[in-house]
């Protein structure tokens, strides 16, 4: 299995220059609107984001069928695309922190633009990008990168056009009777727990689905 | 028997890999022919459980199939490998942590033989060397069994006759055996012990080579002649514009044939006249 997650670490090396100029932009883009979350979201976003590009290079470069002559049954498989967004998380919580740092050390910033709610913001857009990343993975693994992109856009739009319908409908009811400020106060509260134990669901529902799928695959 | 293919089949909407039963004994290399789309990779990649089978059995070393098997196998795809952005040094570091087996020492070896640059990114080689790096990649753990598809494309005549001379060094161990897949059906008249022709889903024949080439030949006749021929030793035929190509199983031929013209039948001719040529009605 490491040998799998070894291939989906090595290709980060040719994106590495990319994330460099991204984060020098988005940097130069922070201090000048001075809000920093910019800068110290912007790698650990991009490189959850990788989880996805794998994906993309191995239809790419034609390896999956090669993948499955190695010594490794599915579930294996499946399993270290999960594992390597898991270590992608980690790295990214690392480098978010040292950026961190780095800000407020080297950079001399005041330190009200810095907090601890800025930190709580980045591991939110990164279980946010973990559950991007669960969503697309078993919907990749079902109908390959290139279809999956319109697959789950046609799923986007239907949900938010019965979702459309559906306020409609409840505006109809009667819509003033929702406490959303009760909702919206929860969220603030507790939005990152929420979010966790979110993210540990959708990502098992995710982990089954892409075992399911797979197994049924040819390539 | 390292692989033993029984009543395999593997439905497409418009292609069917039909009850195809083939086996792959110790000590033997045997070649797969047929034109494109006859169902060679499909067979290949169902063997290795790449593609599901619908129906069959296949058995590899003695046994029901186990994913772990695959750690004595080689294989080499003909267009499927790695990440053409790594270079042979990050192969090896995949490698030695998918095989057990994995020999960096043998694979450097075979790296620094062909001449294949350890820094440079495997899309900036050429095809060559590319099949090259897959081939080696095959032969770098060790494995029983060589599974290949199309392994020689793109190399050059003597890089080709190096490998067939690789090829058959492998078998010389006792339960080494290869099952390879080629168009280039020449390489497999110097080093197959047997051939398996698959054409449209089905195997048309499988044989020794050593049979093949004692018993099949491709005469050569006039309009006159054919029209005199004894139609019943007739496999396949083709009507050109002044002659005609018979395909003929000489030890059904009861009559001597050598009237007739008659060359060295290769492996091709006989392709050739079993897809292209015609079954003789009278």
């Amino acid at each position: 299995m490491r040998g799998l997650i070894v291939k989906d670490l090595l290709y980060m090396k040719t994106t590495w220059k990319n994330l460099v100029v991204m984060f020098i932009g988005s940097l130069l883009i922070s201090i000048a609107i001075g809000n920093y979350l910019l800068a110290i979201s912007v790698i650990p976003v991009m490189l959850l984001a990788s989880g996805i590009s794998t994906f993309q290079t191995d239809e790419f470069y034609n390896t999956e069928s090669y993948t499955l002559a190695m010594p490794l049954s599915r579930i294996k498989i499946v399993t270290c695309k999960y594992l390597f967004t898991l270590i992608m998380m980690l790295i990214s919580t690392i480098i978010g922190l040292i950026i961190y740092e780095l800000i407020i050390v080297i950079g001399h910033v005041d330190a009200a633009g810095i907090n601890v709610d800025m930190l709580k913001q980045l591991i939110m857009l990164e279980l946010a990008s973990v559950i991007v990343n669960s969503i697309f993975y078993p919907v990749i693994y079902k109908y390959g990168c290139e279809k999956s992109r319109f697959v789950l856009m046609s799923i986007v739009m239907l949900l938010l056009g019965v979702g459309s319908i559906f306020s409609v409908y409840i505006n109809v009811i009667n819509v003033q009777k929702i406490d959303f400020t009760k909702y919206i106060n929860f969220i603030q509260e507790h939005g990152l727990n929420v979010l966790f134990v979110a993210v540990i669901i959708i990502t098992i529902i995710s982990y089954g689905l892409s075992i399911l799928f797979y197994r049924h695959k040819d390539y | 028997m390292n692989i033993e293919v029984d009543n395999l089949t593997k439905n497409f909407d418009e292609f069917k890999l039909d009850n195809v039963s083939i086996k792959v004994p110790k000590g033997q290399i045997v070649g797969l022919i047929g034109e494109n789309g006859a169902g060679k990779t499909t067979l290949l990649k169902c063997i290795l459980n790449v593609m599901h089978k619908d129906a069959g059995t296949i058995k590899l070393f003695d046994a029901e199939y186990q994913d772990t098997f695959k750690e004595n196998i080689g294989v080499v795809f003909d267009n499927s490998f790695m990440n053409e952005t790594f270079d042979v040094r990050d192969i090896n570091l995949i490698m030695q942590r998918v095989y057990h087996n994995w020999d960096s020492a043998l694979f450097f070896r075979y790296m620094k033989d062909y001449k294949i640059p350890l820094k440079k990114e495997i899309r900036k080689l050429s095809s060559g060397m590319k099949k090259k790096i897959e081939i080696a990649t095959a032969l770098a753990h060790h494995p029983k069994l060589l599974i290949l598809d199309e392994p020689t494309s793109g190399l050059d005549p003597i890089i080709r006759s190096e490998v067939l001379d690789m090829f058959q060094n492998f078998v010389t161990e006792s339960d080494h055996s290869i099952l390879l897949s080629t168009h280039i059906t020449s390489d497999l008249e110097h080093i197959a012990d047997r051939v398996i022709f698959i054409s449209d889903g089905k195997i048309i024949f499988d044989e020794p080579l050593k049979q093949i080439k004692e018993e099949y030949i491709v005469l050569e006749m006039t309009k006159e002649e054919y029209a005199k021929f004894n139609k019943k030793h007739i496999i396949r035929y083709k009507e050109n514009r002044l002659d005609y190509l018979v395909l003929i199983n000489k030890k059904n031929m009861q009559t001597s044939y050598d009237k007739y013209i008659h060359n060295i039948t290769t492996l091709d001719d006989i392709m050739l006249l079993y897809i292209r040529g015609a079954i003789c009605e009278d």
